[in-house]
C-alpha cells in the first residue's frame, strides 16, 4: 500500500575538524532531505545533532506532496544526503527513481528500516541499490554484533539492540557490501546493517529501527553518524583507519587508509607515495586474514576507485627524470591525517595525507629541509598532467610540478577527487 | 610390535601432565581481533600482545585494564615491549618501534626501525622474531616464501633473484634475505647473521644472550627442533644461501650442503615432540615454575608444549626434549583446562606462569590465551637426560623406587636419524632399538646412569620409561625424552647430525620394511590408527572432527570419505598447500599411505570399502 510521505527537509552542518580544514574553507551546512513515515528520525537527529555540537534544522515541517515523486525530485536537488525511514510503506517507482538519480549525482543516502521489513516490498531498490534480498524470514534475531567497531558510521554505538526480532535472510550479499551489524539467527548470522554504494552515491542501510528510534541515542547517533559518512563529511569523533594488507597495483605491504568520511587511500612506501584512492567502504579484509588456509589474496576495495596513480617515486629532488633512492622511515598519526616520513636521496621528508574541509579534496604536504640553494625538487607523475591535480605552491613545469624550497619549505599538492564537481 | 609400542608409550606420555600444574584461560578484551602471535610483559609487568590482524593490546598491571595500544600492523610475529610507552613489533614490512609519546595510552608514532629485507606477495614471507640483547640488538628471522604459490609475483620490494640456489624445493628465497635470521643494530644496519632457516617461527636468547631459533619441518627440514645460531651459520635449508656474499647458485651439491650443514641441537621428531614448532622461553623463574628451572619451553601449534634442556658437548649445545604438557592430555593430574591447539608464542610471566599465545592457521588450531601455573606440588617426572661418556645420565624430580630404577628392563631404548634432502621431512631411518648394558643408581635414588651398548653419534635417542616408579610407587608423569647426540663426549661428531644421505638401496628399504643393518626388528608403525596419531591428529583431531574451514571434518562431512581411493590418496602424498596440509609422500610408504586411508575408512565411516595394502 502507498501512502503519502512525509517529506521534510533538514540541515545539519558539521563540525569543522581544525586539523582538517583550509583558512576560509568552512564546510558548508550538509542538508538532508528526510523522507519517512513519521518525524520521530528527524527528532533524533536533531536531538543529537544540538548535543553534538551541529546546528539545527532547517525548514522542519514543510511537508509536501511526494506521491508522484515529482515534488521528491525536486527536494532531492536541494539536498547533499537523504535519509529514508520507511518501514511498511512502499516506495512508488518514481520515488525510487528519484533516488536512484539522486545517487548518480554523488550524493548520499541513508535507508532506515526495521529488522523485519528489511528487504521487504521494495522490489528491484532492495536488490539493485541496496543489496539484498530477502528470501524468508531467518528467525530470532539474537545478539548484535559489530565486525569492525572502527567503522566510521559506529562511532559511540558501543552496542545497539534491533527494536523488532524477526530477521531476514538474504539470497546474497551484493559484492562490496560492508556489513556494520549483524545478528546471528536460526539460520546463521544475518547483516542488520551495512554499507554499499550505487553508482556515485553512498549509502548506508540501518535495518534497525522501530517506532523508539526517537528516544534511542545510539540508534540516533548511527543515524547521525550514517548522514556524516555518506555526505562525505568527517564523522564526529571518528579515527582513520589504517590497515596494511596486500592490495592490487601495489608492492607488498602498502597503507590502507580509511578517512572518517569514506574516502580511502592506498599509499606505497615502496612504490613511492599514493598509489590509487576510492570512495565508500574500506577494503574487505577477508581475503588477507590469516585463516587456517595459507592463500592470501590483495583486499577487494569496497567502493569505487577516483584517482588512480602510477608514477615510481613521484617526488625528487634536482633533476626531474632522475629517481631518487628512497628511505622510509616511519609514520605518525594526527587527528584526522597520517604524516609519512621518509628520505629522499638521503634528504628527510615529512608528508602529511589528509583531506580538505569539503571532503572532497586529498591534500598532500611535503615538509622539507634543503641546504643547497637553488635545488628544485619536484613531483612527477606518470603521463600528462592530471586535472584533478594542482598546487597553489607549485609550478607545473613540462615535466611536472615544480618547487624552489629554500631551507625549510612546504609544498602543496591537492587531488581533486571530482574535478568536475569540485 | 615393538613399533607400536614405542609409538604407544610416547603418545601415552602426552595423556598426562604432572600434577601441580592448573591451566586458564586469559580472557581477552571483546575488540581484539586474530590469534595471538606475540606475547611478551613490560619492564613493568604488564601483558602486552600481538594478533595476526595487526594489533597491539596491553593489559597494565597491576590494575588489569586492556588498552589497543595500536593496529594496522602488517601480521605481526613478535613483540619486545622496551617500556609501558614503547614497544618494538616484527611485522612483515618492517622492524618497527611504536610509541606512545602523547601519553594517551595508543602508540600514535612508528618509527621503522629496519626494513633492509626484500618482500613479495608470497603468503609464507613472514618476519619471525623478537628478542634484543643487552646491547640494544635485535633479532629476528625471515623466512621463505612458498613455491607452491600460483598467483604472479607482481610488484616487490628487494630485487628479485628466481634462480633457486641448489635443487629447486619446497620453499624458495626470491628477494633479500629470505632464509636468514637477522640482527638489528642499534643504529638500524641490518645483519645477516646466519642462514639455511625455512620456517624459523620462534627466536630466542637465551640468558648469556646466544640465538636460538625453532625451524619447522619440510624441504631440507627432517623434522622440527631448536637450532643453536651463531653468526655466520648455515642451518640446512640451500635457498637462503643465495644471498651470502660470494655464493654461486648451484655451486653446492647436495652433499657439500649436508657436510656444511649445522644441525638443530635438540631435534623434535615429527608428531611426538611437535608439528610445527614455535617460540622458545627460558624459565628463569628460579623454581616458581616447578622443578625446571633454567630449562626451555617451546610451544607447538598442535596443542604441545615440549620442554628441552642443553649441554655442549665437544664444543656445541646438543641436549634432550621432553613432552610437557599436550592438548590429548588427560585430566587426572591437571586442574583447569585442556590445552587449546595453535600454541605458538610462550613467555613467562612475572609471577612465574607460562603464558601461551594461540592462533588459528597452518591447518589447525584456535585464537587465544591460555596460562598454566604450577601450583608448588611436586610429583616424579624425568628431570634432566644428559649424555655421559657411556650413555645417558637420567635425574628424576623426587626420589624413586630403587627396585624399578635398577631394572634395565625398564629402559626402553630407540634411536633413529633422517634423510637430508630437499623434499619435504624425512621419514624415520635406521631406526632400531639399543641395548642398555648396565644401569646404575645414584644415591638417594634419584639419579640413574644407563650405560648403552654401541653409543654412536648421528641418531636421536627415544627413551620410555613407563615401568619406573617413584619412591610411592607412582608412574612418573611424562616417562619419555628424546636426546639429540650430534656429537659424543669422546669428541667424535656426526656429519650432519642426526641426517643422512638417503643411498641407492634406501628406496627398496622404505616403509615397513626399512631394517637397521645391525636390527633385525620391523620398527616403523604399519597400522593406519598409529600412523593417524603420530601425524594427522594434531589438524584432523582424534575424533576426526577437524578444524573449521581448514583440516577435513571427516565426521560431519562424510562426502571426503567417499571419494575414490586414488583421490584420496593422491591428497595423502601430495597434501593442500591452500589448507596447510602437508604432502606425506616424502614420509610415509604407500601402504602406509594406503594404511591411514583404511584406518579413516574404518574409523570415520564412508560408504566405500576400506582399502587394503599392495601386496608387497
Amino acid at each position: 500500500m502507498r501512502v503519502g510521505l512525509l517529506l521534510v527537509a533538514l540541515a545539519v552542518a558539521s563540525r569543522a575538524e581544525p586539523a582538517q580544514a583550509r583558512a576560509g574553507s568552512i564546510a558548508p551546512p550538509l542538508r538532508v532531505g528526510l523522507l519517512s513515515e513519521t518525524l520521530a528520525p528527524a527528532a533524533a537527529v536533531r536531538a543529537l545533532s544540538n548535543g553534538d555540537n551541529l546546528v539545527s534544522l532547517l525548514g522542519e515541517g514543510s511537508a509536501g506532496p511526494s506521491r508522484n515523486g515529482f515534488d521528491l525530485r525536486r527536494t532531492l536537488e536541494r539536498c547533499d544526503v537523504a535519509l529514508v525511514a520507511l518501514d511498511r510503506l512502499t516506495a512508488g517507482q518514481g520515488t525510487v527513481e528519484a533516488l536512484r538519480e539522486f545517487l548518480r549525482q554523488g550524493k548520499g543516502l541513508v535507508v532506515l528500516r526495521s529488522v523485519g521489513e528489511t528487504g521487504a516490498e521494495w522490489p528491484g531498490f532492495d536488490a539493485e541499490i541496496l543489496g539484498i534480498k530477502k528470501i524468508r524470514d531467518a528467525g530470532q534475531v539474537g545478539a548484535v554484533h559489530l565486525p569492525d567497531p572502527d567503522h566510521p558510521v559506529l562511532t559511540g554505538v558501543l552496542e545497539i539492540a534491533p527494536e523488532t526480532k524477526v530477521g531476514h535472510e538474504m539470497l546474497r550479499p551484493a559484492a562490496g557490501l560492508d556489513v556494520l551489524l549483524e545478528s546471528d539467527t536460526g539460520n546463521g548470522p544475518q547483516p542488520l546493517a551495512w554499507t554499499t554504494w550505487y553508482e556515485r552515491g553512498s549509502i548506508v542501510y540501518l535495518g534497525v529501527s522501530g517506532r523508539g528510534a526517537a528516544t534511542n541515542p545510539a540508534l540516533a547517533r548511527l543515524v547521525t553518524n550514517a548522514l556524516h559518512w555518506v555526505g562525505r563529511r568527517p564523522v564526529p569523533e571518528a579515527r582513520l583507519r589504517i590497515e596494511r594488507v596486500l592490495m592490487k597495483d601495489s608492492a607488498p605491504s602498502p597503507f590502507a587508509i580509511g578517512f572518517t568520511n569514506g574516502v580511502n587511500v592506498c599509499y606505497d612506501p615502496v612504490q613511492g607515495g599514493l598509489n590509487y584512492v576510492w570512495e565508500n567502504g574500506f577494503i574487505e579484509m577477508a581475503s588477507n586474514r590469516p585463516g587456517v588456509g595459507k592463500d592470501y589474496q590483495p583486499a577487494p576495495l569496497l567502493g569505487p576507485l577516483v584517482y588512480q596513480e602510477g608514477a615510481v617515486a613521484p617526488l625528487r629532488r634536482g633533476a626531474a627524470q632522475q629517481i631518487p633512492v628512497r628511505a622510509f622511515k616511519g609514520y605518525r598519526l594526527r587527528s584526522s591525517a597520517v604524516e609519512f616520513i621518509y628520505t629522499i636521496d638521503g634528504s628527510t621528508v615529512a608528508e602529511t595525507v589528509g583531506l580538505d574541509a569539503s571532503g572532497r579534496v586529498l591534500v598532500r604536504r611535503f615538509r622539507v629541509h634543503e641546504k643547497v640553494k637553488g635545488t628544485p625538487w619536484w613531483y612527477v607523475p606518470a603521463g600528462p598532467k592530471s586535472r584533478a591535480l594542482g598546487s597553489p605552491n607549485g609550478t607545473w613545469d613540462a615535466a611536472g610540478f615544480r618547487f624552489q624550497p629554500d631551507g625549510n619549505a612546504e609544498f602543496i599538492l591537492e587531488v581533486a577527487l571530482h574535478p568536475s564537481s569540485t | 610390535m615393538r613399533a607400536a609400542i614405542l609409538v604407544g608409550v610416547m603418545l601415552a606420555c602426552t595423556m598426562t601432565l604432572q600434577a601441580g600444574y592448573r591451566i586458564e584461560s586469559v580472557p581477552l578484551p571483546s575488540r581484539l581481533r586474530g590469534g595471538i602471535s606475540g606475547v611478551t610483559f613490560t619492564p613493568a609487568g604488564s601483558l602486552v600482545l600481538a594478533t595476526r590482524y595487526g594489533e597491539i593490546w596491553i593489559r597494565k598491571a597491576p590494575a588489569g585494564e586492556w588498552t589497543r595500544f595500536a593496529r594496522g600492523l602488517n601480521e605481526p610475529m613478535g613483540v619486545v615491549a622496551e617500556s609501558e610507552t614503547a614497544i618494538a613489533v616484527a611485522h612483515r614490512p618492517e622492524l618497527v618501534r611504536l610509541s606512545d609519546l602523547d601519553g594517551d595510552g595508543e602508540a600514535e608514532t612508528f618509527d621503522v626501525l629496519a626494513d633492509d629485507w626484500g618482500l613479495t606477495n608470497n603468503y609464507h614471507e613472514f618476519f619471525f622474531g623478537l628478542r634484543r640483547d643487552g646491547a640494544g640488538n635485535y633479532y629476528g628471522a625471515l623466512s621463505l616464501g612458498s613455491s607452491g604459490e600460483k598467483k604472479p609475483l607482481g610488484l616487490t620490494r628487494g630485487r628479485v633473484d628466481g634462480v633457486p640456489s641448489a635443487e629447486k624445493a619446497g620453499h624458495k628465497s626470491e628477494v633479500p634475505y629470505r632464509g636468514w635470521a637477522v640482527r638489528v643494530t642499534p643504529r638500524g644496519e641490518v645483519q645477516r647473521f646466519a642462514t639455511g632457516f625455512r620456517q624459523p617461527n620462534g627466536v630466542g636468547l637465551s640468558p648469556e644472550n646466544e640465538l636460538f631459533v625453532t625451524d619447522n619441518q619440510g624441504d631440507y627440514k627432517a623434522a622440527c627442533g631448536l637450532l643453536h645460531v651463531a653468526r655466520g651459520d648455515f642451518h640446512g635449508h640451500a635457498e637462503g644461501l643465495k644471498w651470502d656474499d660470494g655464493f654461486v647458485p648451484g655451486s653446492l651439491t647436495r652433499e657439500k650442503l649436508w657436510q656444511r650443514f649445522k644441525p638443530p641441537a635438540v631435534v623434535f621428531p615429527q608428531g611426538v615432540l611437535g608439528v610445527s614448532s614455535g617460540e622458545p622461553a627460558w624459565d628463569l623463574t628460579a623454581g616458581r615454575f616447578g622443578a625446571f628451572a633454567g630449562q626451555i619451553f617451546v610451544a607447538d601449534h598442535s596443542g604441545l608444549v615440549v620442554r628441552s634442556e642443553i649441554e655442549h658437548v665437544a664444543g656445541e649445545y646438543q641436549g634432550a626434549a621432553f613432552p610437557f604438557t599436550s592438548s590429548r592430555q588427560g585430566r587426572p593430574n591437571v586442574t583447569g583446562e585442556r590445552l587449546a591447539q595453535g600454541g605458538m608464542r610462550l613467555a613467562f610471566a612475572p609471577d612465574g606462569s607460562l603464558y601461551i599465545g594461540q592462533t588459528t592457521g597452518w591447518g589447525a588450531g584456535a585464537d587465544g590465551l591460555q596460562r598454566i601455573v604450577w601450583d608448588g606440588q611436586s610429583s616424579a617426572d624425568l628431570q634432566h637426560l644428559s649424555l655421559t661418556a657411556e650413555g645417558f645420565a637420567l635425574t628424576f624430580t623426587e626420589a624413586m623406587d630403587p627396585v624399578t630404577l635398577a631394572n634395565p628392563a625398564n629402559y626402553r631404548l630407540t634411536r633413529h636419524r633422517y634423510f637430508y634432502q630437499s623434499k619435504y621431512g624425512s621419514r624415520r631411518v635406521d631406526e632400531s632399538p639399543v641395548s642398555i648394558s648396565a644401569v646404575r643408581v645414584g644415591e638417594g635414588s634419584r639419579r640413574v646412569e644407563l650405560v648403552v651398548a654401541g653409543l654412536a653419534a648421528g641418531f636421536v635417542y627415544e627413551l620410555a620409561v613407563p615401568d619406573l616408579r617413584d619412591a610411592r610407587g607412582k608412574p612418573l608423569d611424562n616417562p619419555a625424552a628424546c636426546y639429540t647426540a650430534n656429537r659424543l663426549r669422546n669428541g667424535e661428531i656426526a656429519t650432519g647430525g642426526t641426517t643422512r644421505l638417503e643411498r641407492p638401496d634406501d628406496s627398496t628399504a622404505r616403509g615397513p620394511t626399512a631394517r637397521n643393518a645391525k636390527s633385525t626388528t620391523e620398527i616403523v608403525p604399519i597400522d593406519g590408527k598409529s600412523l593417524y596419531t603420530l601425524y594427522c591428529v594434531a589438524c584432523h583431531q582424534p575424533d576426526g572432527r577437524g578444524v573449521a574451514g581448514g583440516a577435513a571434518d571427516f565426521v560431519n562431512n562424510k562426502a571426503h570419505l567417499t571419494k575414490p581411493d586414488a583421490e584420496l590418496l593422491k591428497v595423502i602424498a601430495d597434501g593442500i598447500e591452500a589448507k596447510g596440509m602437508p604432502p606425506f609422500k616424502t614420509l610415509l610408504s604407500g601402504d602406509q599411505q594406503r594404511a591411514v586411508l583404511a584406518f579413516l575408512r574404518q574409523a570415520f565411516g564412508g560408504a566405500r570399502e576400506p582399502v587394503t595394502p599392495r601386496s608387497r
